[in-house]
């Protein structure tokens, strides 16, 4: 936990808490008194008893459910093609030369707003929530890979082909490993992303997912039904985020205190 | 104790002075390197080397820091090519890396994601050694090199001399033919560098394994070699090549107090003391 070793940690849970308290107290207090609008702003304890009905209920987990699979599907078809291709691309100059450009303009354009094109190729089922998460996490993942194949120390590719590597060799100990931690950087990122894909994939149309369930509360003016569902989202985001930080962790142990 | 001006006939002469007849192991013809650099200006790495090793010989090449020596291992070991002339093995020209050859370079390059383990058993499981074996042989190095109880440790757990001998370990492991070494023992404490060097003498001695060592210390370089090449300073030239007529086996520590090792110093010293002239730091 990098800088806060040294702190004081009950203190920092302390004031944690106190915080949080004093930020979700004036809320309602707000709402209470008239100062806020519960239309627009609804309460914390509106929220919570919103949230603990779902969890109750089974809907939910079948929205979390497909939104979580849209976004892990998308996520893992993103990474694999853009791994695979910045690894070509990083190791054939001419092909990153010719199509240098075309990258440029491609990642340059908001890949949200290819979002109803996919909803014409795809439907609106699942899959055009996961082609959205894909090419977001594609070009994320895809630049990442790129500059951590060509930032690998020459030296080390030449130590190893003194070593006797085969050309595959090379790849798998010493570009593979050394792109890793870039790799790495890029996924974590990348999945909020591809969170962020599915979600607006299903914000546009969809019959299922938390994205269609903030949509609806929207459609029905129900702030309350909105914050929940955002809240929802902010979990799902920080579970997938530990999970991935933990693999990490155990991934490039060799840089020493992760 | 002979001296020889660079010359055409030279595998000949030793030939004869030996009274047997070998053959030239590894032929340096007339080899020139040149980078270019991105705004177009050509410099000159080393010119007009031309060197011959015999096989079995230990060949030191001392002078001044930037005249080309570094450049030189390279292009014996396949990395790079010479802009012009030839580099030789056995008669045939060079043109990738050789699976016979070891090369310590001056920089760090071990796998900074492997263990000490790891990175010793590396180069014996790319030829297909098997697990258990690679390991046994790669234990039996990490001790050689004095780093048992360090196997599992990440080369950034180390310090820099600790890095080095798990370089020295994860060449030898595979015992290489031809061993280029590039200032392998400059980071080490006089200890363990004499330490390192009298196991380079074991290891090498008698072996019929040929070594290219490159050292700023001319001390050590005639402590260890059968040859010493010293280097004009850059463009990289040679400037002679000297045999060192000293007995084997050699233990490093005490070869200094023969009597014709200041001799010897001497005489090398004279040629190369022009070329670090202009280092005053050197
Ligand atoms: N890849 C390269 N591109 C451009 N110049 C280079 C390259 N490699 C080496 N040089 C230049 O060639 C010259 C010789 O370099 P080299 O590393 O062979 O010297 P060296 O004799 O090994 O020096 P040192 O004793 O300091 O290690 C230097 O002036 C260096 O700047
Ligand atoms: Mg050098």
């Amino acid at each position: 936990m990098g800088t806060s070793e040294r702190l004081n940690m009950p203190l920092v849970w302390g004031l944690r808490i106190l915080c949080s308290v004093l930020f979700f107290g004036a809320w309602e207090y707000a709402v209470r008194l008239g100062w806020l609008d519960p239309f627009f702003f609804s309460s914390p304890v509106e929220i919570y008893t919103q949230i603990i009905a779902w969890l109750s209920g089974q809907e939910i987990y079948y929205d979390i459910y497909i939104t979580i699979g849209e976004t892990l599907l998308g996520f893992a078809i993103g990474v694999l093609i853009g791994m695979v291709t910045g690894f070509v691309f990083a190791r054939t100059p001419m092909l990153a030369a010719v199509f240098d450009p075309l990258f440029v303009v491609l990642n340059a354009m908001p890949k949200l707003a290819l979002g109803p094109l996919f909803i014409i190729w795809f439907g609106i089922g699942i899959s055009s929530k996961v082609a959205m998460a894909v090419v977001i996490v594609l070009f994320l993942v895809f630049f990442n890979t790129y500059q951590g194949v060509r930032e690998v120390s020459q030296d080390l590719i030449n130590n190893a082909r003194i070593l006797g590597a085969s050309r595959w060799s090379v790849l798998r100990h010493v570009l593979f490993p050394s792109a890793l931690g870039w790799i790495f950087s890029s996924l974590r990122t990348s999945i909020g992303y591809a969170l962020i894909g599915a979600v607006v994939g299903e914000y546009m149309v969809a019959q299922h997912g938390v994205g269609h369930l903030i949509a609806s509360a929207q459609a029905n003016f129900d702030t309350t039904g909105v914050f929940s569902g955002l809240i929802i989202l902010m979990l799902l985001v920080w579970v997938i985020d530990v999970v991935i930080q933990r693999v990490e962790e155990k991934l490039t142990a060799w840089r020493g205190q992760a | 104790m002979t001296v020889r001006e660079r010359g055409a006939s030279q595998p000949d002469v030793r030939a004869e002075q030996r009274g047997q007849a070998l053959a030239p192991y590894i032929e340096i013809r007339d080899v020139s390197k040149q980078f270019v650099n991105k705004k177009g200006t050509v410099f000159t790495g080393v010119t007009e080397i031309e060197l011959t090793i015999e096989k079995g010989s230990f060949v030191s090449i001392v002078g001044p820091s930037g005249c080309g020596k570094s450049t030189l291992l390279t292009m014996i070991s396949g990395l790079s090519g010479p802009t012009t002339g030839d580099v030789l093995i056995e008669g045939k020209s060079i043109r990738d890396v050789q699976n016979n050859m070891g090369f310590l370079f001056q920089k760090d390059v071990l796998f900074p994601w492997k263990t000490v383990l790891g990175n010793v058993e590396s180069p014996l499981l790319f030829r297909g050694v098997d697990k258990s074996e690679a390991n046994r042989r790669a234990l039996e190095w990490i001790a050689k090199v004095g780093l048992k109880g360090f196997e599992h440790h990440y080369p950034h757990q180390l310090s820099g001399g600790m890095r080095k001998r798990v370089s020295m370990a994860q060449t030898f492991v595979y015992d290489p033919e031809v061993i280029l070494m590039d200032e392998p023992f400059s980071a080490l404490d006089v200890h363990t560098r004499n330490r390192m060097e009298n196991e380079l003498m074991e290891i090498w001695g008698g072996s019929g394994r040929t070594v290219v060592f490159v050292t700023h210390d001319l001390e050590e370089a005639i402590a260890l070699s059968t040859h010493v090449v010293v280097f004009t300073k850059s463009p990289g030239r040679i400037k002679a090549v000297y045999e060192v007529d000293l007995p084997y086996p050699r233990n490093v520590a005490e070869i200094k107090f023969e009597p014709k090792f200041p001799e010897i110093y001497q005489m090398i010293w004279s040629d190369l003391r022009e070329e670090v002239a202009g280092h005053g730091h050197e």
